[in-house]
């Protein structure tokens, strides 16, 4: 039985990795007691997907991932079991059984909605360079990686952006939607990178951004 | 005070793994700091994922946190990108339970397990905001107290801690914590405190002693401070039975991997097979062993708590332990636990293969075994018990278990060795390579050698080290007899090891020069890719000291070491007599297998080897 849950990277957790993620979720699956499948082979791995990873620094609200499951335990008992295992920061929204005719996950992914969080900068300043951003025909945005630089073009992933607004001295939120395409999709603190192109003066490292939903087909 | 959640998140984007400073592990403790007597900082001068495998710090965080008076917070080495950024925003070094300062608590432990981390904890102690020199020190700041190995020959950090814990900490941290905690009631003035610790059994108080220099050695002799007297002769703390010991069945979950990912239990204490270059061999003595009883339920209870797919049943000899067969076949077969066995530190023989082949990683994973010298009559020197029979016997079982990947594991530059000895190191390794043939596979042999460094304690702290050029000429020597398909050559620093000898068996005097290199920014120097050797020959030139004749020099029999009156309970005639045996190629059983061989600790210490399941260890020989 496959089992799909929707889950909190919370704001304590927001600074693990996807990796990470992943363990910690096998580790209070163990603690958990699910009956867990194993994969075949030479090092059997529990059969767990962890969907639409979060870089290191954001969280997630409505977080995903399927595990396969030997037999067809109760979803109240397994939810209950699950939730008393997680780790300070995690949290579980909801359990449910998914069927075995369901697209892959990665393909029903449409976007994800993003707030973020800045400090130290006027909205309007946010909200020029935005425009300047969104009239734009394409911004071409060097990701450094360890052994490569990666030049994509943030444009067309950015659906769209909210109303900046003032949340208290010297700090503005605003939402982002950005686009997901067959898996493939670019960081929130990317565009905030690009927006010096345009004006803006921000350090995107000290950015709070969370994922609020993933947005479906 | 700390940075706030809010304000640390917003800067948290600038360091590589921010998840090391956060905390949250699942089953941390937090416990309300001003409702307790004594908040005590666990500072461990290494990264994150380091310390927190660190079993040690474990247990000791687990029995301080059971005090109800005490409250135990964690605070490990931040990477150089943070110590930056602490020092960018002005925020000190913070726990990572209450993100609170270092200087903040009542007592700062640090865990002393590598001479290499010294710099870090002058960083640490800067860092958090506490004077880095004891004598700096008054009644509002923290007492800076140091545990582990290295605080069996802590004089380089002398000037700095102002109490050592020597031996077995699970009673005689809690021994500390109460001094403590009956001075601050009374109120009482900081000198009265030192005092008062050097009454502890276990507990070395710098300050309490002048150190007297003369053509016999160095040595630390106490002060007459109105009467009072620091015992000349500070003895290691012994438990007398590990079986009867806290164990931290609950320990807290990093949400980051650690170095060790995976559960430990200890299953026993000690090591009799006394190899005279190994310092852990000497300083934890003797043999204490746990039940297999109490083996079985504490690995259950870990995996149950941790929820780990993997428990190793850690000591420093595994294949020693009187049930390790016993041990691994219920928890794997019995009744099955549900998680992998492992076993580090395996013996070079085929008891060794057969229980690494029965843990079932020959499938996926090499196996490691250590030899430490490729000649007989090296390996005899050094007292490594095993034949070159035995290690082919060893790579013949290993084979037919599967394995094709072995790991050997050598050391160059021991007391004695000639180029021949090194030599067959890599004669070894291609005999072991033409074994793994003949039985029809590709084998690959990876030779792994490291610097024998001369550690305090031990039948080899009379010996000199060899200078990195001379390593460097060995290593390339080896190097080039190890050429060849199916042979491959690791091998460690040599300067990195030069730095070890020097601080292993440093004096007072080093402290003048671990200050100027930490001054100059040295941190993290056992790390290749950070530690700084010009600043390091800098700061030796400019405090006047010489580290070659720290490092390099043969001592005389009779020479008084800075660590003579430290006692780790094994006499200094045996390390000199297993000395004399060394040069005559002579070995000395295990005392577990039925005879005591005369160390002393049993007897002077009035302790024991505690084997399981009630058999008879030996009956030392008093006083000889
Ligand atoms: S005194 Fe004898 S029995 Fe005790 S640890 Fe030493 S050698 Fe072994």
């Amino acid at each position: 039985m496959r089992v799909r849950a929707v889950y909190e990277k919370g704001d304590r957790v927001r600074f693990l990795g996807h990796l990470d993620v992943g363990r910690c979720l096998k580790l209070a699956l163990r603690r958990a007691g699910w009956p867990v499948e194993m994969s075949q082979g030479f090092s059997p791995k529990p059969k767990i997907s962890v969907y639409a990873p979060l870089p290191v620094g954001v969280a997630g609200h409505r977080e995903y991932f399927d595990a396969v499951l030997s037999g067809r335990p109760d979803i109240g008992a397994l939810a209950r079991t699950l939730a008393s295992s997680l780790p300070e920061g995690f949290a579980l929204h909801e359990l449910y059984p998914v069927g075995d005719g369901e697209p892959p996950f990665e393909e029903t992914v449409k976007a994800s909605l993003y707030s973020v969080d800045m400090e130290g900068v006027e909205p309007e300043a946010i909200r020029r360079a935005l425009d300047a951003f969104l009239k734009a025909s394409q911004v071409l945005f060097d990701v450094v990686r360890p052994n490569e630089v990666k030049t994509v073009d943030l444009r067309p992933f950015v659906l769209g952006v909210g109303e900046p607004e003032e949340a208290g001295a010297d700090r503005v939120v605003l939402d982002m939607t950005i686009a997901h395409d067959k898996g493939r999709t670019v960081r929130p603190q990317w565009v905030i990178a690009s927006l010096a192109e345009f004006g803006l003066n921000a350090d995107p490292r000290e950015a709070i951004i969370d994922r609020r939903k993933i947005i479906f087909e | 005070m700390g940075p706030s959640w809010d304000d640390l998140k917003r800067q948290l984007g600038k360091v590589e793994k921010p998840a090391r400073y956060v905390g949250g592990e699942l089953g941390a403790v937090r416990k309300d700091l001003a409702s307790v007597d004594v908040a005590f900082a666990l500072a461990f001068p290494d990264v994150y994922e380091v310390g927190v495998s660190h079993l040690g710090s474990l247990i000791i965080y687990s029995i301080l946190n059971s005090l109800d008076f005490v409250a135990c917070e964690r605070v490990y080495m931040p990477w150089t990108d943070m110590e930056q950024l602490l020092k960018d925003k002005g925020w000190p070094l913070f726990s990572i339970e209450s993100r609170v300062p270092l200087a903040s608590f009542d007592i700062v432990g640090f865990s002393l397990q590598y001479e290499l981390t010294y710099t870090n904890i002058l960083a640490m102690l800067d860092l958090g905001g506490i004077p880095l020199r004891a004598e700096d020190r008054g009644d509002s700041h923290p007492l800076v107290i140091a545990g582990g190995p290295c605080a069996m020959a802590p004089e380089p950090l002398a000037d700095f801690v102002d109490a050592f814990a020597l031996g077995d900490g699970e009673e005689l941290v809690v021994d500390i914590v109460r001094v403590y905690r009956d001075w601050k009631k009374e109120g009482a003035s900081r000198r009265e405190l030192l005092k008062r610790l050097a009454g502890v059994e276990g507990v070395y108080v710098p300050s309490l002693y002048e150190v007297v220099r003369d053509e016999t050695g160095t040595r630390a002799v106490p002060k007459d401070l109105d009467g009072f007297r620091a015992p000349p002769v500070v003895r290691r703390r012994v438990l007398k039975s590990l079986e009867d010991a806290p164990y931290p069945d609950k320990p807290f979950i990093p949400l980051i991997p650690p170095i060790h990912d995976r559960a430990m239990v200890e299953i026993f204490r000690g090591c009799g097979q006394g190899c005279r270059f190994c310092q852990a061999g000497m300083l934890y003595r003797p043999v204490r062993e746990r039940e297999p009883e109490t083996v079985d339920k504490l690995a259950r209870e870990v995996l149950k708590h941790s929820g780990y797919d993997e428990v190793s049943l850690v000591s420093l000899s595994s294949a020693d332990y009187g049930f390790i067969k016993e041990a691994v076949s219920r928890l794997l077969r019995k009744d099955p636990c549900g998680a992998r066995v492992s076993l580090p530190s395996l013996r070079v023989d085929s008891f060794s293969v057969g229980l690494a082949e029965m843990l079932g990683s020959s499938a996926t994973s090499g196996l490691t075994l250590a030899p430490e010298a490729g000649s007989q009559r090296m390996r005899d020197a050094i007292n490594k018990r095993v034949t070159e029979e035995e290690v082919l016997e060893a790579a013949e079982s290993a084979f037919s278990a599967g394995y094709s990947h072995i790991k050997l594991y050598f050391m160059i530059g021991l007391p004695g060795e000639t180029d021949e000895d090194v030599l067959d190191i890599a004669r070894l390794a291609s005999r072991i390579r033409e074994i793994g043939r003949k039985m029809g596979k590709r084998p690959t042999v990876v030779v792994s050698v490291s610097g024998f460094v001369p550690k305090p304690h031990t039948p080899f702290q009379w010996e000199p080290a060899v200078p990195p050029d001379e390593l460097k000429r060995r290593q390339r020597l080896l190097r080039n007899a190890l050429r060849g398909p199916g042979l491959e050559f690791r091998y460690h620093d040599a300067e990195l090891s030069a730095l070890e000898a020097v601080f292993a068996r440093g004096d007072r005097r080093l402290g003048a020069a671990l200050e100027a290199a930490f001054r100059k920014g040295c941190r993290f120097d056992a790390w290749p890719d950070q530690v700084r050797f010009e600043a390091w020959a800098e700061a030796f030139r400019e405090t006047g000291i010489d580290p070659a004749g720290y490092a390099y020099r043969e001592r005389p029999r009779d020479e008084v070491f800075p660590w003579d009156h430290l006692s780790s309970g094994v006499r200094k005639a045996f390390l000199w007599r297993e000395r004399e045996k060394s040069r005559e190629a002579l070995t000395t059983w295990d005392c577990r297998e039925g005879r005591c061989t005369g160390c002393g600790i049993c007897g002077d210490f009035g302790v024991a080897v505690r084997l399981a399941g009630g058999r008879k260890g030996p009956s030392f020989e008093a006083g000889r």
